[in-house]
Formats: structure tokens, sequence, C-alpha cells
């Protein structure tokens, strides 16, 4: 039933996650299911005209003890083999982050600056004086790694099947970087360098969303966000490093 | 003040104070209702302008042609958030029902401090005004959430100092409201009104006015440093080499951390949520044990409970915080207390409905809207579950999950629990009932409407549409398929302020014309129920003595089904 609702899951940790979410609400159905019986069982049952004179004792302890330990046992096993081995995993570095796609985001009223390191995977210097609309990432091409690395606004590309690691940062106020299918959903805190990461296994073309209120146009502080191929996704880097003119960004 | 000072009657009686809360923060609920109605509107029909009515009550400004401007939207957001939780529903469960009714359940005259108690109704006036005037200022009001999470709320226009000051009033008032009701709890109980006697209603009161007492400083501080920020250039929550609209900022020399302000935020919100929601759940412990003519089941575990609610409410605030990078440490501390809290709820929950269990239930309008409490208010909290786990948190997190969450708690719940009180305690307020007819058609119009405009908000969660949006997700693919869902629940929304009608009517026409009451129409056991109705100056002719608990009903061999608690034998 929630699966239906559930944008599709594609990444490693969405079928984790997904599959707390799926326990917590077979826990809330249980428990609602069961305590709208007894309501609607004790209405029709003691209702005045039928039971004119209540028990001052009422109900005895035995099953009430017995359902708050039901409570009691299915939140210590979500919690305890489900949901917080889940976010544990996650919130471990992958061991195989050599073999991963790292990408720099810098979060803006009301924009995804992305920053890819190109082809020789590492990073160039950046700075904002040097942020212009045909550099929005701040790229200096004059550092040694920064020749070909790629700065795109609202474009997120990453190939399937590997770790993504995203170094997630704000310009100015709170954002809320977001991946639906991906199950990411991490805040971009000014003044704070924050890693997320996850590994796509479904190749597709979907959204960045942002989900924390960042000023008048939050609601369209939109992205593309595509996950790739392997073969499509640096055949698509190719391209882009191609299309970094000779003189861009040098001082 | 023509009709709220009766003869005889002075303006520190907690009486006049607790109508002057009620009346006052009946206006601002239906302000927030209001608010919420335009922001429904724009919701449900994004891209068309206003009916010319709202058009012209929202004005040129905010809304030029009838296109609602996305400022004056989240001036909207803001503002019927803060409204409602500071300025309608906390001080109508602790400023109105608590003050009316703490000192003559517990058998006294008046509270510990009565001009102080006067002095806190007319900060929080004054701070409900102020907060509203900032409509009218530059830039209109406050508009970055009610939890003004910096820098965005430091750079807002000047709404936001309005915004500001008034926490700090209020901050202010609540701490004149909460230590009146702890010194009046523990200090003025009528002899042999022993703690375990108290009604469970005056636990609940007491409980929430030391939450409100130890965690609001938290927030007052935490707006000072804010306000600073914003008028004195100091730093506490903006970090270094900001860069707003692609310009360094200027002035503040950085160096804070915007996390500090969610800290202190959430450090008071989380229990104020617990103060919205433990005097309703006493509200309806009141209603439940009367209508079903027995004592409640579990009292001293309740009891037990509620104290329990209130020290783990302190160390569970963090747990809105799972997405802020937080550690692994802390992380899973926040997840293991938010799972501890929620198992005295679920006591409390269980106990209220274990009462009815060999109860004699009288389907009274009170109880009507408490017992539908029940199920609303406990799918409120079981919806706070997949919340509090980090793990299903991030599908969650910022969604209309979140909104169907929260106001299931505080709509059909605590706002159910609030008619109940009124219902039930109109006839001693008055010495009139209201009419059951209109009652039963407000319970049953509310009852649905509620539920249809706050159920689709969990499916529409699920998919992962965010709230807070202005456009209500037009710009994404994902949320294309939700929009018609939007005009359902606004649809559902007018309906629900259609069905308050009968309700108002109730209210103005029984007042004067109901039947009379008489001091005990339902046959209650609390000592409020011991004297004439409405209470005259100075509550009791007798101080009353206290031998028995608070719910004698249906005692075995007795020949009626309840002995007062003021009763002698």
């Amino acid at each position: 039933m929630i699966e239906r609702l559930l944008p599709v899951a594609g990444s490693e940790h969405a079928v984790a996650f997904d599959a707390v979410l799926k326990s917590v609400h077979a826990h809330i159905a249980i428990q609602a299911l069961a305590w709208g019986t007894f309501l609607v069982f004790c209405l029709i049952r003691f209702r005045s005209s039928r039971q004119p004179q209540a028990s001052h004792r009422g109900i005895a302890p035995v099953l009430p003890m017995f359902a708050i330990a039901v409570v009691i046992v299915g939140d210590v096993v979500l919690l305890a083999t489900m949901a917080l081995p889940a976010w544990l995993a996650r919130a471990t570095m992958p061991s195989s982050v050599l073999a991963a796609t790292e990408v720099r985001i810098a979060a803006e009223q009301f924009a995804w600056n992305i920053h890819y390191p190109g082809p020789d995977r590492r990073f160039g210097v950046t700075s904002a004086a040097l942020i212009s609309a045909s550099n929005p990432v701040g790229i200096d091409r004059t550092s040694p790694d920064g020749t070909d690395d790629v700065g795109l606004l609202n474009v997120l590309m990453v190939p399937v099947g590997r770790p993504v690691v995203v170094q997630l940062s704000s310009r100015d106020v709170v954002h809320s970087f977001t991946l639906n299918e991906m199950r990411v959903r991490q805040d971009a805190t000014p003044g704070l360098l924050v890693r997320t990461w996850f590994t796509p296994t479904i190749t597709g073309q979907w959204q960045i969303a942002c989900s924390q209120l960042c000023g008048l146009a939050h609601y369209r502080m939109r992205g593309e966000f595509s996950v790739l191929s392997q073969p499509g996704w640096d055949e698509w880097l190719r391209r882009e490093v191609a299309l970094i003119p000779p003189e861009a960004g040098l001082r | 003040m023509g009709d709220w000072k009766p003869a005889g009657m002075h303006l520190t009686d907690h009486k006049t104070v607790g109508l002057q809360y009620a009346l006052t923060a009946s206006g601002f609920l239906l302000l927030g209702f209001l608010l919420m109605l335009l922001m429904r509107w724009q919701l449900a029909w994004p891209t068309s302008p206003l009916p010319s009515a709202m058009a012209v009550a929202v004005g040129q400004d905010n809304a030029p042609s009838g296109f609602m401007l996305p400022e004056f939207y989240n001036q909207l957001v803001a503002m019927h958030g803060s409204v409602m939780i500071f300025l309608a529903v906390v001080p109508l469960l602790t400023g109105a029902f608590g003050n009316y009714l703490v000192p003559l359940q517990i058998g006294t005259r008046d509270m510990a401090f009565p001009r102080l108690n006067a002095v806190s109704y007319w900060i929080y006036l004054a701070a409900g005004l102020l907060m509203l005037c900032s409509f009218f200022v530059t830039g209109g009001a406050a508009n970055s959430g009610w939890t003004s999470y910096p820098p965005l709320a430091v750079l807002a226009t000047r709404g936001q100092d309005y915004w500001l000051v008034g926490i700090i009033m209020l901050g202010v008032s609540s701490m004149l409201n909460s230590l009146n009701v702890i010194a009046t709890v523990l200090q003025l109980r009528a002899p042999g009104l022993t703690l375990m006697r108290l009604p469970f209603f005056v636990w609940s009161q007491l409980v929430a006015a030391l939450l409100l007492l130890l965690a609001f400083p938290s927030l007052q501080a935490a707006a000072i440093f804010q306000l600073m920020d914003r008028l004195a250039g100091t730093s506490f929550f903006l970090p270094s080499g900001l860069v707003v609209s692609g310009v360094a900022l200027q002035g503040p020399s950085g160096g804070g951390n915007p996390l500090l302000w969610q800290h202190l935020f959430w450090f008071l919100g989380h229990p104020e949520v617990y103060v919205l929601v433990l005097p309703a759940i006493g509200i309806v412990s009141e209603v439940i044990a009367t209508n079903t003519r027995r004592p409640l089941w579990g009292y001293r575990a309740m009891v037990g409970s509620v104290l329990f609610i209130g020290i783990m409410s302190m160390v569970v605030w963090a747990h809105h915080m799972f997405l802020t990078g937080m550690g692994t440490t802390l992380g899973t501390f926040f997840q293991i207390t938010t799972m501890i809290i929620s198992v005295p709820s679920v006591v409390l929950i269980t106990s209220l409905m274990l009462s009815l269990w060999g109860g004699s239930i009288r389907f009274t309008t009170p109880m009507l809207f408490a017992l539908a409490f029940l199920p609303m208010f406990g799918l409120g909290g079981l919806s706070g579950l997949p919340l509090g786990l980090a793990a299903s948190d991030v599908a969650l997190h910022d969604t209309w999950y979140v909104v169907g969450h929260f106001h299931f708690l505080v709509a059909p719940g605590t706002l159910f629990a609030i008619f109940a009180g009124i219902y039930h305690w109109f006839p001693k307020v008055t010495g009139r009932t209201l009419y059951r007819g209109l009652g039963v058609v407000h319970f049953w119009g509310s009852f649905i409407a509620m539920t249809a405009i706050f159920l689709p908000m969990f499916t529409l969660g699920l998919r992962g549409v965010n709230r807070r949006l202005y456009d209500a997700g037009l710009e994404y693919t994902h949320a294309q398929g939700t929009l018609s869902i939007q005009g359902h629940m606004t649809w559902a929304a007018v309906a629900l302020g259609l069905l308050q009608l009968p309700f108002l009517v109730n209210l103005l026409i029984s007042a004067r014309r109901g039947t009379l009451a008489g001091d005990n129409p339902w046959h209650a056991t609390t000592l409020e129920w011991q004297t004439a109705s409405p209470p005259q100056p100075g509550n009791f002719a007798v101080t009353p003595q206290v031998d028995r608990g608070p719910y004698d009903y249906s005692l075995p061999g007795h020949p009626r089904d309840y002995v007062a608690q003021g009763e002698r034998e």
C-alpha cells in the first residue's frame, strides 16, 4: 500500500529505508486496527442504555499490561533491528570512496551550483571572486586541477552503480538537498560542509528539490537530476569538458 | 469592559482572566483559520487569481490583480503557525482553561498571585497585537516559518523584529502564568486535597506549567540573540563568508552558527508540543470520567506518565534535526529517547481507552468530542513514529506528512479536546447549557471535514511532496498528480469553517436562552461542580474539605452513581 505511493527506490540504501518505513506503518496499522476495534466495541457494549450501571472497578489490568508490552516490544524491535542499523549503515562513509563519483554542491537562493572534478577526479581551486553567469562555481582555471573541472547550474549527472559522494554547503541560508528517488534529503547549512552519499541502482531522469523554506522562490529551487549508464556518463563528461572555453576563468 | 466584569468581579479574578484569555485566544484562533483559508486557496488554485472578496481583503500589494505573491504566501505560512500555536491554542489551554478551572478544581478562592495573573494576560494581548501589526509594516509580517531559522530570518524584512519582540513578551507572559499555576497547585489546595487526589486535569496543567517555565527561556534567549543579529550587528547565528544574491554580506563579523538557533528553538519547540497535548488529555480525562460514570482507569499510572513525559520532553528536541548532518551518536541518542517518550504517551491514551470498559457511556456533546479525540489524537501520535526514526524520516521530513502528523495532534486532537471542554464547562461558566442538536451537527461536521483535510496529507507526504511550497508543487514532476487533492482539501477547509457556524450560534443563543444548568448538571464529582454556576467571586461559600479521590463514580453499594469530592460522609 505504502509502496504504491512512494517514489521509485533508486538507490542501494533506499531498499533498507523503505523497509523501515513499511514496517513502521504496519506497526501503526496494527495498533490503529486493534484500538479502533476496541473503541467501537466499548461504545456499543457499554452505552448507557445497555449498561445503566457502570463498574467502579473496570477492566482487570492483565490485558492492558499485555497491550502496552506489545507496543514496547514493537518499538524496540523496530528501533534495534531495522531503524538504527539502516541509519548507522548509511552514516558510515562507503569504503569504496576511491571509486566514488564526487561532486561539490553549493546551494544558494534559489539554485544548486554543482562542481564536478572532471576526468582527473581532483577538484580545482574555486574562488567567490570568479563566480559569474558562465562560471557559477567560480572555478579557477589556472589552478593545477582546475583546467578540466566542470561547473554547472542546477544539473546533476551521475553514473549508475557506483557510490556518489556529495559535499554539500550553502552560500546564504539553510536549504535542504533532496533527491526523492534516491531517498536523500540533507540540509545545506551555511558555515558547514556536510557530506552525503548514495549508490544509484537504476538510470532515469528526475529532479533535485529544496525541502527547507529558503525564501520567496523556494518553491522553484529545482534542478535536473539524471542517473546515466557508465558509458553514457563518460560520454556526457567528455562533452562537457570539451565545452570549456580555453581562456575561461583565467585571472 | 462591559460584560467582562460582572458586578463584584475584579479584573484580577482568575475567572475573569480565564474568560479574557478565552475570548482573545478564540479571536486569534479565528484569525489563524482565515490565514489558513487564504493559504489553502493559493495551494488549490496556484495559477488562478483569488476570488474578488479575498483579493480585496489581501490588498493590491500582496496580490496584484488578485494573484497572490510568494512573499505574501510565506507570511501566511509563518503567521498561521505562530498565531495558532503561540496566540491561540496554548493560551486557550493554559490561559483560559487553566486559569478558570485550576483554582475551582482545587477548591480555592483564586490563583496564588492574582495581579500577576492579570498582568500575564495583558502582556499576552499586547504581544499578539504587536505580531499582527507586522502585517502592515514594510515587507509585511514575519515570513520565515514559525521556526524562524537563521540566516533566512536574520535577513528577513522588518516584520521579523515584531515577531521576535512578540515572542520575548510571550515568554514573560507564559512565565508569569506558569509560575502562578505551579504556586497555586502546590500551595492553595483545599484541606485534604492531596496531590494524588487531584483531578487529572490539574496534573496536566501542573506539568504543562513546569514545561513552559523551564523551556520557554531557551526560545526567549534565542529570540533576543536573533534580534541582536538583526539590529545590533552581532553574529550569534551568522557564519562567516555569507554571500547573499551574489554579494558578500557586509556588517556582521560572522563566526556564528545557524544550528545554535535550531537547538535553542526546538529545546522549547518540543516541550511546547506537550504543552499543546497534556492539558488536552487533561480535559478529555475529565469528560470521559464524567460520561462513563466510572473512575479513570490507571489514574496513578497516568500521573506517573505525565511526569515522565515532562522530564523526557526535555531530551528529545533534536529529533527535529536529523537531517542537519548530526553525528551518529547524537542521532542514536535522540532516536532512542523519542521511542522512550512514546511509551508514556501510549499509557495515557491506553488508560483513557480502557476507562470506557465497564462504563455506562452517555453520548453527551462533550463526550462525542472527547471520544473522537482518542482515535484522532492516536493517529497523530502514531504518525510521529516514522518521523522519529531517522531512516524513515529521510523520506518524510519537510513533506506534507509532517503537516498531517502535527495537525492530527493539534486540530482534531487538541482542538477537539478544547471543544469538549467548552461543551462540558459552558454550564459552569454561564449557568446555562448548550443545545444538543446544534452540538451534534458541529461535532459530526467538524469530524468529517477535519478528516477530509488532514488524512490526504499523509499520502502527499509519502509521495514526496514538500510542504511550504507557494505553488503546491506545480514545478515538480512528482507532485503533478497531487494538485487536485489540494483542491479537495481546500473545499473541506471551507466546509469546516461553515460548520463552526452552528457552534457560534449555539454559544450566543445558549448564553442567554439556554436551559438553566444548576450547580452540577452532569452529576460530576470534582470540586468546580460544588459551587454556583457561574461561581461567585471567591468561588466557594465554604472552603471544601476533601477526603476522597477525584472520581468516586458508581461506588458499589452507594445509592447515587457519584459521590462528589467535597462531600462529607
